[in-house]
């Protein structure tokens, strides 16, 4: 407020200073003129009273001058007689004045008797008719004023022998004679007046005091301040154009007013100088006792205005203050209330965040607490369904309680996992993946699945160039076991499932791009169930649907890990018409990894276009040659023209005849040639068929240039491995550590039962020690749980791979736990286990884990 | 708390202000503490040292540096000057015309400034240049013809106040034994004066005189078409037949003037008219240049020095200066000032000052009336500057009965050429300025060649502030030379010899004119040595033990043993022949080949 008032007092001191400034200026522009007029009518009459005297005196040069002509003296003495009577006769002595007459010899006479040289004869040079000049005496302090007249007529006088010709007669006078004419009533005197020459050089002063420096009066007022936009030169051209100019202008710091005359009746110019304080003074009176009373009611309507908006925002500021005080009550109540709030939502979220770790915690331990003894009840229902002498019944109930259990366990793990993606605990790692063998491992899985409801399972490739990825393949095979269980379970029994494995365009250097289509002729889905199916715990409410045991968080968890993995997940269904889940994820490529295919041309025999599109899409990039044909006579006659190096049949294609098909093929050959054949897998028959048909060996489809490649590798090695046929595990000896004796022994029946063996010790530090004396060969692998007392698994990893067995940096070790998350797969692999198992363990799993470590993938030579 | 910031911002600038004020007065004391430029003045006369002393009486700050001149033509010298823009800052001449000459782009318009209020009007008046003032008068000399009061009086003698009485008193005079007059004629331009200043008492002082005149410098009368004017001429045979015009020492007036004051002679003509109390007990006084009947008697009015002041001081830069020049004229315009600035004129000379009075022991206190009553005429010399040499020497020559009246007459009418056509008095022409010690060269040259000697010693001015009346150098060269066409004017103004003297020679062994030319010149054997310039031929190298012919100019008792010769050759002469050899004149001709 205080700034609002002072703004507006500096307003009105500003508004007054300007009114003032205006005012001001306009009364001087006024006075000013005011006074100009003044003087010029004053200094009018006091120049024309001037003139007068002047003219006085030129009459008094007349006079004498005429009585001169009327005495015509003849001798000096006359003429001094004349004069003197003339001085008598006029008072002239008494009023100062003195005669004067000159003669043609510059000699000059006055009734004292004086003569002399006139000492401004150059004045008379020129025979002017009349004159007028100040004199000074050469040492007398002493100015006279003296006026001339030319004598009509030369006056003669005679003096012996010679001539004296009077020329001149006049008089003069003091100059001080015109001090009294030159005080100017009007303004008591207290004005100067200085007689110029024509140059404006000082002939006369009439006081004593020179105001102006100088004996140039001209260049001095030359010199001083000019006000109102007068200057001396423009009062001199005045002068000049009239004869008369006024001006006011300061002069030791006063001002003045001053008159310019140039009397007519002599070559004088009149200087009239008087202080502006003296001139109009009447109307500078008036004009001041105005002025002050303007500024009083100015002064006074400033200080009430002021006192009004004081009081008027005095007013206003109480009303604000009390506002303010309300506002201020208000807000802090506001505060109060949101400070309760804050302290309840940090009490919230701390109990929040004591939740989610209580959960986590739950998970974690619940994970393990109910997997193991879920371990359990699954090892020993296996063992259970293996006993001899169960009857029906005893084997519908296990087949049963296996169904739960592996119920249960998918809806464990199926909780755990959303647990883990809501907290944002999913972390994806990327690690080298083979694409045929994740499809095969999900194949295994899915495959058995559908044999159970009579689906027709087909697992069908288009175009995959680039099978080694680096991702993490759990997650993935996640994705797609969620997808195709979901399409297994929800399709009526003889359903027809479809997973189509397709590499698409892709522009990222260094990343591939797939598509994965689950397709399936099931129950479908209605419209309004679709935007909701990857909502956790949501399912589509029908009569079939109801009979399918699922926990409701399949989709939501596919959905989360696709997203995380940065891929995009769709789905379309109807109702009765089945569905289509696509997956398309842009994957990291393995550029370490890569299939060689040593042959030089390949001939393939297929009617198949899918087929033979994805063996062209693989040979595009190996430099082989591609020849296709695609019936068998067709393939003959290429055969006869062309040398192939390996031969590739279809199964479908050549049915029964295959054999002969391919003796034929080897003959035309000439027996230098690999024939295989590719098809899908018919039950768990595996090459033992293909052999039996005079072929090289088998392809399983779906197609992958990995099993092209370990193909011909293994026909080139003629190393057909009779182990193929049988369990990975037959005669392996594995080096285990359970701490559980229940799972110790489930182990080790089922290890038995694949007709391999083990040794189990209860912790990792009885193991670590136990290995220390392994010999190369004792054991083909580890299999370690990771929980264990004492040294839990990972430990006993990091012991074995550090320690001085040497054995211990190159034996496979797998990680067998009940936690099944990715970092947990990821510590393992972090400690230095080569693989990682969940259990309750999944024997084909661990078959094809061994596998791996029996055939290791081909690496690119550097 | 408002309150309170408001007080302390008030405190705080009233601090400031109280602080940038002490700061200010230290910085203005400081300023004015500061040394000023000096101010450089022509010396009016030889001895100006009074008048620095009372400058610093109310100036001390001010310094003046003062251009000496004791040469032997001082308005030739100040008048070149002017003529090439090359003077002090404080400037000063011997003759002045108003009108005549621009001086708008040289001098500064002085009649604006407080100190002209000084001056009387009517002297003002008589230099008013077109509203302008460029040159303040300062001693007004009355020329006339000093008497011997002590022997008018003596002898029962009336001064004679007309030339009437005057023919009546001179037969008396030399009755008595006594020498009626002496005329100082060392310099042709006295000789020019006596015959103006006889003529003003009689037709040269009347309008038609005036008128004459001024036709005579239009090239419209001349001596031969006025009658008026050979009537007047006559006057000066009746001056002369009365003895009058009877020559004193051609050579020196100052030997005329210590004959005169042995009082036994009546009446002196010339300037030279100071009585020291140890030369002569004897008063004088003045005598008008009588008029036949008297009444138009005369003393001839001169203003012996004019002062100026330099344009160039209101250029930029020269703030300081200007105001310490002002300052000096200020003092100047002053009875004390003037007085000071040579107290020898003090009682022989008017001051054009308000408030003077005329001192009671001069000439002028028994004159006084009669110059207020306006027994005066102008003295002539401004229009007739080139002819006063012919004139006067003409009129020199008269009065010593070596030429007659109309050789007088014929002299001025022949003069009267030289007003446009100056050119046969030319005899070079300079074209760089020569400083002092480049025409004391030239001098030696000059000298050295026309009388055969060796080599020259030619003593330079040099100012001293002498106490009293200490003189300067009047035995060696001063001056310049300023690229103008140089006459017998210009020439005399640096030769140590002047009009009429002649070439002094010395024998002085090679040694001692080593230690002559180290030591200078002591002239008043005070230790103020005047330097001497030592000239030889180009290449010549001085043997100490070689007695050589030195040329010399300036020597004291003890080179004067050196015997001192008078070779009797006129150093104007020599020099006239000299000069004359050279096309132009510049610094590289100031070598002896």
């Amino acid at each position: 407020m205080l700034a609002v008032l002072l703004g507006f007092v500096l307003l009105a001191a500003a508004g007054v200073f300007a009114f003032l400034k205006f005012y001001g200026s306009y009364i001087d522009r006024t006075l000013y003129t005011e006074r100009l007029n003044q003087m010029q009518e004053v200094t009018s009459q006091f120049f024309s009273g001037l003139e007068d005297v002047i003219d006085n005196q030129w009459h008094e040069a007349r006079v004498q001058c005429n009585y001169l002509l009327d005495e015509q003296p003849r001798t000096q003495e006359e003429l001094l007689r004349f004069l003197r009577a003339q001085d008598r006769m006029h008072d002239l002595g008494g009023s100062d004045i003195r005669l004067l007459v000159i003669d043609s010899e510059g000699r000059y006479y006055n009734q004292n008797g004086a003569q002399g040289m006139l000492a401004e004869m150059n004045s008379l040079l020129s025979e002017p008719e009349k004159i007028s000049f100040v004199s000074n005496a050469m040492t007398a302090d002493e100015t006279r004023m003296v006026f001339l007249y030319r004598l009509a007529e030369p006056v003669v006088m005679r003096e012996e022998d010679e001539e004296y010709r009077l020329i001149y007669c006049g008089i003069s006078r003091r100059m001080t004679e015109l001090n009294p004419y030159f005080r100017c009533t009007a303004y008591e005197g207290n004005n100067s007046v200085y007689v110029l020459d024509e140059q404006g050089m000082r002939l006369f002063s009439s006081n004593g005091k020179n105001l102006l420096p100088g004996y140039g009066t001209y260049s001095a007022m030359e010199q001083m301040d000019y006000l109102h936009g007068s200057s001396f030169k423009r009062a001199k051209e005045r002068l000049e154009r009239e004869g008369a100019a006024y001006s006011n202008a300061v002069l030791g710091g006063e001002e003045y007013y001053y008159a310019l005359y140039s009397m007519q009746s002599t070559a004088w110019t009149l200087l009239f100088l008087v202080p502006s304080s003296c001139v109009a003074t009447n109307t500078v009176s008036l004009l001041n006792m105005t002025m002050r009373l303007v500024l009083l009611f100015a002064a006074a309507f400033a200080i009430a205005a002021v006192l009004t908006i004081y009081i008027i925002l005095r007013y206003k500021q109480g009303q604000a203050l009390r506002a303010e005080r309300r506002n201020s009550e208000q807000l802090a109540q506001m505060n109060e209330e949101l400070s309760r709030a804050v302290h309840s939502a940090e009490a919230a979220l701390m109990a929040a965040d004591a939740a989610n770790r209580a959960k986590s915690d739950f998970l974690a331990n619940m994970s393990h607490d109910i997997r193991t003894p879920m371990n359990a009840i699954v090892g020993i229902a296996e063992l259970m369904e293996h006993e001899e002498g169960t009857s029906a019944k005893q084997r519908d109930y296990i087949k049963k309680v296996q169904n739960s259990s592996r119920h249960l366990l998918s809806l464990i793990n199926d909780i755990l996992d959303m647990g883990k993606i809501e907290s944002n605990e999913v972390k994806l790692s990327a690690e080298p993946v083979g694409l045929a063998e994740q499809i095969a491992q999900v194949d295994s899985i899915i495959r058995a699945q559908a044999n159970e409801r009579a689906h027709t399972f087909r697992i069908v490739t288009h175009g995959i160039e680039h099978e080694y990825l680096l991702c993490d393949g759990v997650r993935l095979r996640q994705v797609l076991l969620n997808l195709l269980s979901n399409a297994v379970k929800y399709t009526p029994n003889g359903g027809v499932i479809t997973l189509d494995c397709t590499e698409l365009l892709c522009r990222t250097p260094g990343y591939a791009k797939f598509s994965f289509v689950v397709t399936d002729n099931g129950c479908g889905m209605p419209e309004n169930f679709i935007q909701h199916i990857f909502e956790p715990f949501t399912r589509a409410e029908s009569s079939l649907t109801n009979k399918v045991q699922g926990t409701g968080l399949g989709m939501a968890i596919t959905k989360n890990i696709v997203e995380l993995m940065n891929g995009e997940i769709s789905v379309k269904s109807a109702l009765g018409k089945g569905s289509r889940f696509e997956v398309v994820l842009t994957l990291q490529i393995n550029e370490s990894m890569r299939c060689e295919f040593g042959a030089k041309c390949l001939l393939l025999v297929s009617a198949d276009e899918t087929l033979t599109n994805n063996v062209r899409v693989y040979l595009k990039g190996s430099g082989a040659r591609f020849l296709a044909a695609p019936a068998a006579e067709q393939a003959f006659e290429l055969l006869a023209g062309e040398a192939a190096d390996v031969v590739l049949l279809d199964g479908s294609l050549c049915g029964e005849n295959m054999a002969g098909t391919a003796a034929r093929l080897r003959a035309l050959a000439h027996n230098a040639v690999q024939i295989f054949c590719v098809d899908y897998l018919r039950g768990d028959s595996l090459l033992g068929p293909a052999a039996q048909n005079g072929v090289d060996g088998f392809i399983s489809r779906p197609f992958f240039c990995s099993n092209l490649c370990a193909a011909v590798e293994r026909a080139c090695s003629k190393t057909v491995s009779n182990a193929r046929s049988a369990s990975a595990l037959k005669g392996k000896r594995f080096l285990c550590a359970e701490d559980n004796q229940l799972n110790a022994e489930i182990l080790e029946s089922i290890l038995a039962l694949y007709g391999a063996e083990c040794t189990i010790y209860p912790d990792g530090a009885a193991l670590v020690r136990a290995f220390a004396d392994v010999r190369p060969g004792r054991y083909d692998a580890i299999l370690m749980d990771v929980q264990m007392p004492k040294m839990n698994g990972l430990e006993a990893a990091r012991a074995i791979r550090s320690g001085e067995n040497p054995l211990g940096k190159t034996i496979p070790i797998v990680a067998m736990t009940a936690n099944a998350f990715s970092e947990d797969v990821r510590r393992s692999l972090d400690a230095g286990m080569d693989a990682h198992i969940s259990k309750p363990i999944d024997i084909e799993l661990l078959e094809c884990t061994m596998k791996r470590f029996v055939s290791p993938p081909k690496k690119a030579k550097s | 708390m408002r309150k309170k910031v408001v007080c302390l911002l008030l405190i705080l600038a009233c601090a400031a202000a109280l602080l940038s004020g002490c700061a200010f007065e230290g910085t203005r004391r400081e300023k004015s503490a500061k040394a000023h430029e000096p101010v450089t003045m022509q010396s009016p006369f030889r001895n100006m040292s009074a008048f620095i002393d009372v400058v610093h009486e109310k100036y001390p700050e001010i310094c003046i540096e003062v251009i000496p001149y004791s040469g032997k033509n001082y308005t030739a010298y100040v008048q070149a000057q002017l003529r090439v823009g090359d003077m002090p800052d404080i400037y000063c001449t011997t003759y002045y015309q108003p009108g005549r000459d621009r001086m708008d782009d040289k001098l500064i318009d002085l009649s604006g400034y407080a100190f002209t209020d000084n001056y009387s009007e009517a002297r003002l008046r008589e230099v008013a240049d077109n509203g302008a003032i460029y040159l303040l008068p300062t001693y007004y000399v009355c020329f006339g013809v000093t008497y011997n009061k002590t022997l008018l009086e003596k002898n029962g003698w009336t001064l004679p106040e007309s030339f009437t009485e005057l023919e009546e008193l001179a037969p008396k005079v030399k009755a008595a034994g006594y020498n009626l007059a002496l005329a100082q004629i060392q310099l042709p331009g006295y000789g020019f004066q006596y015959l103006c200043n006889i003529l003003d008492a009689g037709f040269l002082n009347t309008p038609d005189g005036r008128h004459w005149q001024n036709a005579f410098l239009d090239g419209e009368a001349t001596v031969a078409d006025t009658p008026q004017m050979q009537e007047a001429l006559d006057e000066l045979e009746k001056w002369r037949e009365i003895g009058m015009l009877t020559p004193g020492d051609k050579i020196s007036d100052e030997d005329t003037r210590l004959e005169m004051a042995k009082g036994n002679t009546l009446f002196l003509l010339g300037s030279g008219n100071v009585f020291s109390p140890d030369e002569t007990t004897d008063e004088f006084g003045l005598m008008p240049y009588l008029s036949e009947d008297g009444t138009k008697n005369a003393f001839i009015l001169h203003v012996s020095r004019f002062m100026g002041l330099n344009r160039h001081l209101l250029d930029e830069g020269n703030e300081q200066k200007l105001e310490d020049a002002l300052h000096i004229m200020e003092v100047l315009s002053t009875v004390e000032g003037m007085r000071a600035l040579n107290s020898e004129y003090e009682n022989t000379s008017l001051l054009p000052l308000k408030g003077y009075q005329v001192a009671p022991e001069g000439y002028y206190a028994d004159i006084e009336d009669q110059l207020n009553a306006g027994a005066t005429a102008p003295f002539i010399y401004s229009g007739w500057e080139n002819m006063v040499v012919p004139i006067g020497t003409a009129m020199i020559s008269y009065i010593c009965g070596e030429a007659a009246l109309e050789d007088v007459a014929a002299a001025i009418d022949d003069g009267q050429r030289l007003l446009t056509d100056n050119s046969a008095a030319i005899l070079t022409t300079v074209t760089e300025k020569l400083d002092a010690s480049d025409c004391a060269k030239l001098v030696g040259v000059c000298f050295s060649k026309a009388v055969g000697a060796d080599m020259a010693l030619i003593s330079r001015n040099k100012w001293y502030k002498l106490p009293g009346d200490g003189d300067l150098n009047l035995d060696g060269v001063s001056g310049a030379l300023y690229p103008l066409p140089m006459t017998e004017q210009e020439v005399v103004s640096i030769l140590p010899t002047g009009w009429r003297q002649t070439i002094k020679t010395v024998a002085l062994t090679g040694k001692r004119v080593k230690e002559l030319a180290e030591t200078g010149y002591d002239r008043n054997g005070d230790g103020n040595t005047f330097p001497y310039e030592l000239v030889a031929p180009d290449g010549f190298s001085i043997d100490d033990d070689t007695v050589y012919t030195v040329v010399i100019a300036g020597a004291t008792r003890a080179v004067q043993e050196g015997k001192l010769t008078d070779t009797g050759v006129v150093g104007l002469d020599a020099a006239k022949e000299f000069f004359a050899s050279f096309e132009t004149l510049s610094k590289k001709d100031v070598h002896w080949d």
